[in-house]
């Protein structure tokens, strides 16, 4: 094995690790409060949220990845690889951010709205009058919707990065690839939501600034564990 | 998922000596699994509960600290960790040229690595402020190691990689190994948290999770003795801790009666 | 059989097990009180509620779904791999699975119940055990057995490339993470607090003040499942059956419209992706309908 071949799958699993935590800052979870209507964003905990759109885009991306005549260490072919699952992790977000609006708007009757900005960013909607007094906003306003696609679309990309980087260090049977990558992404992020430290509402959030630090704690644990595979890979 | 009453009672067992006991037994378990393939089921499967019980004591003493995203996301960032580090323990040495021998002492090594490093990391950059997270994420980090790796080579029958990976991995086992060990670790405390949180009910709770774990792998196996021997193990630990709760609640009621309030 | 035409199949097959399987896995949840929702139930009787609600706090839902159907898989798995009909080992995994689920939400009631009964005087109610059990085991078993139908269905014939357990923990984490995200709000946002006017959010000073009467005599977890069911579940079954449908949809879609144009490998990917992307952009808008509609109908507070 020579050394460029090593290399690219080293950057590789660092990076995706260094974009699955930054994913993970864009979604909009409320954790409990939100179930409640009490606070903005999808009524979950952002592990969870983040693990259930991260792994509908691995399989998104393992699928793409299986199908016969494509070969991960081609370029294009990776880039479809990535955004496959970049896909399949959008598709997951947006069906369960719309549905859970609908809950919001139809089942519990109230507005979404955001309580981090007093004006939707996209929409230029005011937000601050339509929320319940007592609470910090609820539902899932525009600006809160389009910050859980972008994240879902890092989350897929990063996931199906870390399985292109796997499938590179010659980790070809997918279950293998399939598990280190589901064990990857949880410790991924776990790090991004003791950083987040309970609820976010998306990228407008004063919280988001601190994504930085979760970030450098990915890249370097994300690097560690590539090292790591560098080196269980020279075993096969 | 707030944290509701939070807290815990006194410790009662020593987190030391309940660790020790869980890296000993695991270990042993692992050898006996990997020297005795017809018995690895029953010992192997048998001696991991132990690490599961470690790891679940483990848990309880750092989330009373209160980690702002609930129990579970510590036992999931373990088993993380614990996957990364089982699986480089079984293919490094074929890597490094070293006997197989050494695949669960590896697994021991690099799982506190990976542990110590992640924890300096929750503290900084990301700033958590639990004073034992550093350890805590080590310990965890390890015992989730060594249940992963436990009860995938109690399915494989040996940990070498050459009967580890398609009889653990290529079967998917392992995605079962990291689910059913990671409950194992992180609900004991997660159910019994409160005010009157007793660290006595915890621990029966923590054992039965473990055995119900080695039940789960026994009837994948299609075992039958190990299957017979879990369950009554299992049956016998959850009965026990049924009779402490039923003991310790305030009231047993068995009719839709609210208790009257106490002016 | 013409395999455009069997996959087709398999996934319609798929996307409605899945349909069934999140809105029995909400409903479930709503039996239980299990995930988001069940701070407040443990809040509870420190707000001075002793309340007959059913505590089940194994996890968030996301992990112990994860557990059984992974149970369930690698169960079914290993009576397959031994010879035995697939159907009859979805089925009797799917058995272990629910057991495996009632023995998790015991010990959960049980352990959050006398963690903080004598503090608060909250009592243990056999009968609330004993009436529960069955509708959370039997929900369980069809969210387990319908997803696990799909986990076997995308490994058979849909071209995943995982071997079953696997792909049963990743559906069983996917379901939780959108049962909980979905349906839970349905039962923590109204249902716990019907007492307060219907059209505003939880204030937090108000947290934990659940209801505690039902429609008739004292409220408990069957009476939530039921008002739930007319809402949350069959939404959350519904945003999971599309999201595993039209996730396969696109792939399926770009094929044929590749064969039909005759492009290479490489367009059909693309193909897929662009749909996926209309598809996402769809949700985009009607989500952004749904707000207009909201805002106009409803107002701001006053």
């Amino acid at each position: 094995m020579d050394i460029s071949s090593i290399i690219l799958p080293l950057v590789e699993i660092t990076l995706a690790g260094a974009i699955i935590n930054a994913s993970v800052h864009f979604v909009p979870v409320g954790g409990a409060p939100a179930a409640m209507a009490t606070s903005t964003g999808v009524g979950t905990g952002t592990t969870q949220l983040a693990a259930g759109a991260g792994f509908t885009g691995l399989l998104a991306a393992a699928g793409m990845a299986a199908q016969p005549g494509i070969i991960a260490s081609n370029p294009l072919h990776a880039l479809l690889i990535m955004l496959s699952g970049a896909v399949g992790a959008m598709i997951m977000l947006g069906l369960t951010m719309l549905i859970g609006q609908l809950i919001y708007v139809y089942g519990v009757g109230i507005v979404p709205a955001a309580d981090k900005c007093d004006i939707d960013p996209i929409t230029k909607d005011p937000q601050s009058a339509f929320i319940t007094p007592g609470t910090t906003g609820h539902g899932i306003p525009t600006v809160c919707f389009v910050s859980g696609l972008i994240g879902a679309a890092l989350g897929g990309i990063g996931g199906g990065m870390a399985y292109v980087g796997l499938l590179g260090l010659g980790f070809t049977i997918p279950a293998i690839a399939g598990v280190l990558a589901v064990g990857f992404f949880f410790m991924n992020a776990v790090l991004a939501s003791y950083n987040i430290g309970g609820t976010i509402e998306g990228f407008h959030d004063p919280k988001f600034k601190k994504m930085p630090n979760g970030v450098i704690a990915s890249t370097v644990s994300s690097l560690v564990a590539a090292l790591i595979l560098v080196g269980m890979s020279m075993g096969l | 998922m707030s944290h509701g009453g939070g807290g815990h009672a006194a410790e009662l067992f020593p987190e030391t000596q309940v660790l020790g006991i869980g890296l000993v037994l695991a270990l042993i378990g692992m050898y006996i699994a990997n020297f005795l393939p017809e018995y690895a089921m029953l010992i192997g499967g048998a001696l991991t509960v132990p690490a599961c019980v470690a790891g679940a004591n483990t848990t309880r003493k750092v989330a009373a600290y209160g980690l702002g995203t609930g129990v579970p996301s510590i036992g999931m960032v373990s088993l993380g960790m614990g996957t990364i580090s089982a699986l480089a323990a079984v293919y490094l040495p074929v890597a490094l040229g070293i006997d197989s021998m050494a695949t669960p002492i590896i697994a021991v090594i690099v799982s506190l690595l990976i542990g110590a490093i992640v924890g300096k990391l929750t503290q900084n950059p990301v700033g958590m402020k639990v004073p034992i997270i550093v350890s805590s994420m080590i310990k965890l980090s390890l015992m989730g190691a060594l249940s992963i790796l436990g009860f995938c080579t109690a399915f494989a029958g040996g940990f070498s990689a050459k009967v580890f990976i398609p009889g653990a991995i290529e079967t998917g086992m392992i995605g079962l190994a990291f689910i059913a060990a990671g409950i194992a670790i992180l609900h004991p405390f997660n159910a019994c948290l409160g005010p009157n949180e007793s660290h006595r009910r915890t621990m029966y709770l923590a054992i039965a999770c473990g055995l119900l774990a080695w039940l789960v792998f026994a009837i994948s196996k299609l075992d039958a003795i190990s299957v017979v021997i879990s369950a009554v193990l299992w049956v016998a630990t959850y009965a026990m801790f049924v009779k402490m709760s039923l003991n310790d609640a305030s009231d047993v009621l068995y009719t839709p009666e609210l208790p009257k309030k106490e002016e | 059989m013409d395999p455009t035409l069997l996959t087709l199949g398999a996934l319609a097959l798929a996307g409605a097990a899945a349909t069934v399987s999140g809105c029995a896995e909400d409903l479930e949840s709503d039996v239980g009180s299990q995930s988001n929702p069940n701070s407040q139930v443990q809040l509870g009787p420190q707000m001075g509620n002793i309340h007959r609600y059913f505590n089940k706090a194994i996890s968030g839902e996301p992990v112990s779904y994860g557990l059984y159907v992974a149970v369930a898989g690698a169960v079914a798995w290993a009576l397959m791999n031994a010879g035995y009909n697939p159907i009859l080992g979805l089925i009797v995994g799917s058995g272990v699975g629910a057991i495996t689920h009632g023995a998790y939400s015991l010990s959960a009631y049980l352990g959050r119940i006398v963690g903080q009964s004598k503090n608060f005087n909250q009592p243990v109610y056999m009968d609330v055990i004993s009436t529960h059990m069955g509708p959370m085991m039997g929900h369980g078993f069809i969210a387990i057995f319908t997803m696990l139908l799909a986990a076997y269905l995308a490994t058979l014939a849909l071209g995943n490339p995982f071997p079953l357990p696997l792909v049963a923990l990743i559906f069983g984490i996917t379901v939780g993470a959108i049962g909980s995200s979905t349906g839970d709000v349905h039962y923590g946002a109204e249902r716990e607090y019907q007492k307060y006017a219907f059209g505003g959010g939880i204030p937090v000073a108000n947290q934990g003040d659940i209801d505690i009467k039902a429609e008739t005599g004292i409220r408990n977890g069957l009476d939530s499942s039921y008002f739930c069911s007319r809402l949350g579940g069959p939404l959350t079954g519904l945003c999971f059956g599309l999201i595993i449908f039209l996730d396969g949809w696109r792939t399926v879609t770009g094929n044929i419209i590749g064969d039909i144009m005759g492009a290479d490998l490489v367009i059909k990917a693309l193909l897929a992706i662009i749909l996926g992307v209309l598809i996402v952009i769809a949700t985009a808008i009607v989500n952004r309908k749904v707000e207009v509609y909201a805002r106009n109908k409803y107002g701001p507070y006053k």
